[in-house]
Parts: C-alpha cells; sequence; structure tokens
C-alpha cells in the first residue's frame, strides 16, 4: 500500500469547484496534499489520535499519515456551524452529519500548522454587527445601520431617510420540500418597512448609498486582489448579484490607506483569507461586509486574477 | 392576533425556486480522490483548467442551483 505523508490538508466538499482551483496548482507544483472531502468520510477508514496529535486515513490504495510535524497547513473549507432548514433527514442522517462535523471541528488540535481560516476566527468574523463595528474603529465609513425587529418606533435612521436598504442578518435561506427561498438586499420606501412585519426575526437596515460602484477585495494573507464590478460601463444599484448578464469585473488597485484598512481587518479579525465587498461613492470607500468563506474562482476567469496561485503558494510557504 | 403570523418582509421579498436536493456531478468530469480534484471524462485535464467548462460561479448563483456551501 502507497503512503503518503501530505504537509497541506484541506478540508472540503467534493462539490466545492474553488477547491479544484486549488488542487490543480498544488498538484503543478508537485505539492503533498489531501483534500478530505465530506462526502468522502464514510468510505475512508479514519483514525485520529488527539493525544500523538496524528491522523490516519485510508483507502483501498493509499494511506495518508497526517501528524502535526509534518503538518504545514489546513485549507479550511467547511461551514463552521451547521445551517439546518427544512431538509428531511433521517435519525441515521442528522447523527452522521452532527458527529462528523464535529470530527472535523476537532481537527484545531493541529494548531501548531497555517490555518486558512482558523474555524474560530471564521466563526466570529461571520457577524455582520461585528464586522461594522471593527472596519468602523479601523477607520473605514460604513452606512448607518440598525438591526432590530420593531420598525414603527422612532428611529434615527429611518427618520432621516426616505428609502433604507433591508437585508438579512445572515443569509436569508429556507426550504420546504421541493422548493427553496432566497432573499437579496433590497431598497425599500420608509412607508413600506413601517407597514411591514418583522417581529418573527430582525433585519439590517442600511442607510442606501446612491451611485455607488460595488467592489470585491480578495485578500490572501497580505496579498491584495480588487475589482470593481459594472454594468454597461456604470455601478450597479442595490444587489447586483440580481444581475446576471453584461457583468463586467475589472482589475482596479485602491489606494494605498485603504488596502491598509483591509490588511489591518483581517488582522484584527484574525483571518488569512478575506472577500470585502466595498462601496465607493462620492470618492468615498465603503465598507459594507467580509465574507471569511467567500467566493472567489469566478475572478480566477472573469478577471484573470491569479488568487488559486495565491492560496495554493499561501498553502506552501511560497511567498 | 400573535404578533408572528404575519408573513416577514424577508421572506415576502425573496425569490423561490425548485430544488432536488441531489447534488449533480459536474457533466462530463469524474472525481478523482487522490488528487482531489475532478478531471475531464476524455483528456483527464483538471475541472479548472479543462476547455469549455462550466464557469464557476458566486456564492449567490450558485444557490440557485443548490451548491452554496452555507447550508451543509
Amino acid at each position: 500500500m502507497e503512503q503518503v505523508i501530505p504537509k497541506i490538508l484541506i478540508l472540503s466538499s467534493k462539490f466545492d469547484l474553488s477547491c479544484d482551483f486549488v488542487t490543480a496548482r498544488l498538484s503543478e507544483q508537485s505539492a503533498t496534499y489531501l483534500r478530505l472531502n465530506s462526502e468522502d468520510l464514510t468510505e475512508l477508514d479514519i483514525v485520529l489520535d488527539p493525544i500523538n496529535e496524528t491522523l490516519v486515513i485510508k483507502n483501498d490504495s493509499i494511506q495518508y499519515l497526517i501528524d502535526s510535524s509534518n503538518l504545514k497547513s489546513i485549507y479550511f473549507r467547511r461551514p463552521v456551524y451547521l445551517r439546518e432548514y427544512g431538509v428531511p433527514f433521517s435519525i441515521n442522517e442528522q447523527h452522521s452529519r452532527v458527529q462528523w462535523a464535529a470530527f472535523i471541528r476537532n481537527l484545531m488540535l493541529f494548531d501548531n500548522c497555517y490555518w486558512m481560516n482558523h474555524p474560530g476566527a471564521t466563526y466570529v468574523a461571520e457577524h455582520k454587527a461585528v464586522q461594522l463595528k471593527i472596519a468602523s474603529k479601523l477607520g473605514f465609513n460604513v452606512p448607518e445601520t440598525s438591526i432590530q425587529n420593531i420598525v414603527n418606533v422612532e428611529s434615527k435612521l429611518l427618520d432621516s431617510q426616505e428609502r433604507v436598504i433591508l437585508k438579512g442578518l445572515d443569509t436569508v435561506l429556507a426550504r420546504s420540500e421541493d422548493k427553496e427561498v432566497f432573499g437579496f438586499t433590497h431598497l425599500i420606501s420608509k412607508s413600506e418597512i413601517e407597514s411591514s412585519n418583522v417581529y418573527a426575526a430582525p433585519v439590517t437596515l442600511q442607510k442606501f448609498i446612491e451611485n455607488k460602484i460595488d467592489i470585491r477585495v480578495t485578500v490572501i494573507d497580505d496579498e491584495i486582489f480588487s475589482v470593481s464590478i459594472k454594468k454597461n460601463g456604470r455601478g450597479i444599484d442595490v444587489d447586483w448579484r440580481q444581475h446576471k448578464e453584461n457583468i463586467i469585473f475589472e482589475q482596479i488597485i485602491l489606494p494605498p490607506n485603504i488596502n491598509k484598512i483591509c490588511l489591518e481587518l483581517l488582522d484584527r479579525l484574525k483571518l488569512r483569507f478575506g472577500a470585502i465587498d466595498l462601496a465607493l461613492s462620492g470618492g468615498n470607500y465603503y465598507f459594507i461586509e467580509i465574507n471569511p468563506t467567500g467566493e472567489w474562482a469566478w475572478l480566477v476567469d472573469s478577471s484573470d486574477l491569479p488568487i488559486d496561485k495565491a492560496i495554493a503558494n499561501t498553502l506552501m510557504g511560497i511567498k | 392576533m400573535s404578533r408572528v403570523e404575519k408573513k416577514h418582509i424577508l421572506l415576502e421579498k425573496a425569490i423561490t425556486y425548485k430544488v432536488t436536493g441531489i447534488r449533480q456531478d459536474p457533466e462530463g468530469f469524474h472525481y478523482n480522490l487522490k488528487l482531489g480534484a475532478w478531471l475531464d471524462n476524455e483528456s483527464k485535464q483538471f475541472y479548472s483548467l479543462s476547455y469549455g467548462r462550466r464557469p464557476p460561479q458566486t456564492k449567490k448563483e450558485d444557490i440557485e442551483t443548490g451548491e452554496d456551501q452555507k447550508g451543509e
């Protein structure tokens, strides 16, 4: 049986096609790695020894031996918490999912290697209120924001605006049998929000930034890749993701002070990877949010940004 | 009447689409466990380097094809 001692461990899903970009780069460089997919776990023989810090994984032909003295880095692409939304799992499936998810999180015992990102850091950084507070303290312009489950009261934000941005505090996603609902970001009139019902779940209300150009900043360690997002040469009002056609992602260089704050934000959140959404309006850059697990592979294709290479090199310790 | 009986505004405004619940393999590719990658059935090229493959999507677009990772 072939024995492999991986220096890089990728915790992923088989259907996470962004990871394929990274494994292709790692393979090009003859790196020794193992991509461990959640779908494959039950098909493999797996033994984790937390005291001696070893993980042995076997399939029919290969034995992978991971130990803390050889492991250089972990690329963590799994969710940090389970979002269950109406999918009818059997008792066996629920049990298996919960226990394997815990197993993956327990790999945090490998604490001497480089994590992109560490699940603990991702957990904290996924929270929008935390992001906004830190971004503001670091010097970013941040749109006036209120998170609330009541709308027909005196509100500084609503009193001063005729229209506001409405979005969920987390991904708006729910499923029932064969259908799923998903919520984008909306621009809504003051009267509509004031006549609506939000008692059942808090909403995020934000000052509308007019005439904006969206900017996606992808940070890998200390490397920054930025694009502007336009349609027909112009910025897009509200949520650009609702537009499927004629979207151009154009490489841009941000001002040094904005790059600096982006790096400081990742540092403060203890992230090695972050996908930051900014909005440029009236010469000012506004922080919208940071996605610690944001997608990026579409930018490799659409904008020729070598993000896959940067991630692979970072995991290999090449600078 | 309970405070939460009326439909929430975020659900009122959400889009609805059908889902199968079954993830499909990328068409024309097979998964290679050792390489940790999908390879083209004919050229054996990596998915990311393969000509003519479906381009990767933004997360929001992926949701409509059931590929979003956050719901795991």
